[in-house]
């Protein structure tokens, strides 16, 4: 190799370039991270399998499918009363919730999500994508408002989110533990909410319901510092192009990355 | 393919054995790091790229390399450009991703400007042709010679040197268009 000819540039772009050469790795993460790879390497699979997974956190999917996976989270637990919970999370023809995703208390995410019956699922993130997962048209959605770019593909996995018969949704019907209910209850938008206490995969759950066991709040705490706050809205009016995976106008299409 | 000596005394010949990739890894396995932590200025993401050019030698199984650090380090190059470019279109939509990039990357008040400069270069890379980028950061931040760019590429010198042209011309209108103190918000 030879020397680095930044002589050679016009001296903006060289002085871009010496800036981020000036920026050199450090020579103990260039040990460390030689260590891991040649252990990656003597157990390829499971090296694979961990890359996948970090590019698919890191990717194109990830605000959809935090959003997906948390649907079944839902889920779990039974008591007379909390029946009533259960019922409105079975029996809805629309909803939607938002989410905050508070990392140490730092709000990391703020999502909303309207789900209908047909299994649709439209996740808005932080106002600058959409993305729509439709069972119903068999395809994927995603819009970057911003650019005004869309990327569309179809839906070759059957995803979590479906209908009454999925399995989340079953998940909830079925639920048999206990919810343990709190004593006091809470005025939330003017209303009391009647709360109960469970564990859902491994996460303090907290779900507050109004006094028809409508669900307005829950929150999802991993008692490290993971916090999960979503807010529920039920059968409210949604309007009918918003589960369109069509490409609107104005925007253009792009190929997803991977 | 040239057969790799092993320490131990014996070569492996067998073109991307398991051992023949391993053995690449402990040759080359810093360059490629370097190369992708020039260019994403992030620990994490530099082992990912690392990590992800040699697994991916099993699945693609090159033949005919004439120069395995050269094809290496266009390898991370790709990658990390390929990573960049997905960054740019999400980080402006989830402003938590733009808090916390570049973690390694140093922060004091000296280095603002600099870290800026990287950022727009960053930003103006990832609008460049693949191929003209690439060249570009192998020739002027990796700083490899035309000839071993024309081997990874697999491309002829000629063309090295026009898509270094264009590389330049390309990127010396979109610094001026954006300037070094831009509010660019859509890396």
């Amino acid at each position: 190799m030879n020397e680095l000819d930044k002589n050679q540039l016009p001296p903006n772009l060289a002085s871009h370039t010496a800036s981020m050469i000036a920026f050199d790795a450090d020579e103990a993460d260039v040990q460390h991270a030689q260590q891991k790879l040649e252990a990656a390497l003597v157990k390829l699979p499971a090296a694979k399998k961990s890359i996948a997974r970090r590019w698919l956190l890191a990717g194109s999917a990830a605000c959809g499918i935090v959003i997906i996976s948390m649907l079944p989270l839902f889920g779990d637990h039974n008591g007379v009363a909390f029946a009533q919970v259960q019922k409105h999370f079975v029996d809805f023809k629309t909803m939607a919730f938002t989410i905050e995703q508070r990392h140490s208390g730092q709000l990391q995410l703020m999502s909303r999500v309207q789900i209908n019956q047909l299994g649709d699922v439209r996740t808005d993130v932080n106002e600058g994508v959409s993305v729509i997962v439709s069972p119903s048209q068999k395809q994927v959605l995603t819009l970057m408002h911003e650019t005004r770019e869309a990327m569309q593909f179809p839906l070759d996995v059957t995803p979590v989110v479906n209908n009454q018969t999925t399995d989340w949704l079953k998940e909830i019907q079925a639920y048999k533990n206990v919810a343990t209910p709190l004593p006091k209850t809470r005025i939330i938008d003017g209303k009391t909410a009647h709360g109960w206490i469970l564990e859902i995969k491994g996460m303090r759950t907290e779900i507050w319901a109004d006094d028809n066991g409508i669900p307005i709040i829950m929150t999802m705490d991993d008692g490290n510092k993971l916090n999960l706050n979503f807010l529920f809205k039920f059968n409210p009016a949604i309007a009918a192009n918003t589960f369109s995976t069509n490409i609107p106008s104005g925007y253009s299409r792009i190929q997803p990355d991977d | 393919m040239p057969p790799l000596i092993i320490t131990e005394g014996y070569t492996v010949t067998d073109p991307l054995s398991p051992i023949y990739i391993s053995q690449l890894a402990r040759n080359y396995g810093s360059q490629v790091y370097r190369a992708a932590y020039r260019l994403l200025g992030d620990r994490s993401q530099a082992e990912d790229i690392q990590q992800d050019v040699f697994l991916r030698l099993l699945e693609t199984k090159p033949t005919d390399v004439a120069s395995w650090p050269a094809y290496l380090t266009a390898s991370a190059v790709r990658l990390a450009i390929d990573r960049m470019r997905r960054q740019r279109r999400w980080r402006q939509l989830i402003p938590f991703w733009q808090a916390n990039e570049a973690d390694s990357a140093p922060s004091p008040e000296h280095y603002l400007a600099q870290l800026q400069r990287n950022k727009s270069l960053r930003i103006a890379l990832t609008r460049l042709k693949p191929r003209e980028a690439e060249c570009f950061v192998m020739r002027h931040l990796i700083g490899m010679d035309l000839s071993a760019i024309a081997k990874a590429q697999g491309i002829s010198e000629n063309y090295v040197s026009v898509s270094l042209n264009r590389a330049v011309i390309a990127l010396e209108s979109r610094l001026r268009e954006h300037g070094d103190n831009a509010k660019e918000n859509k890396p």
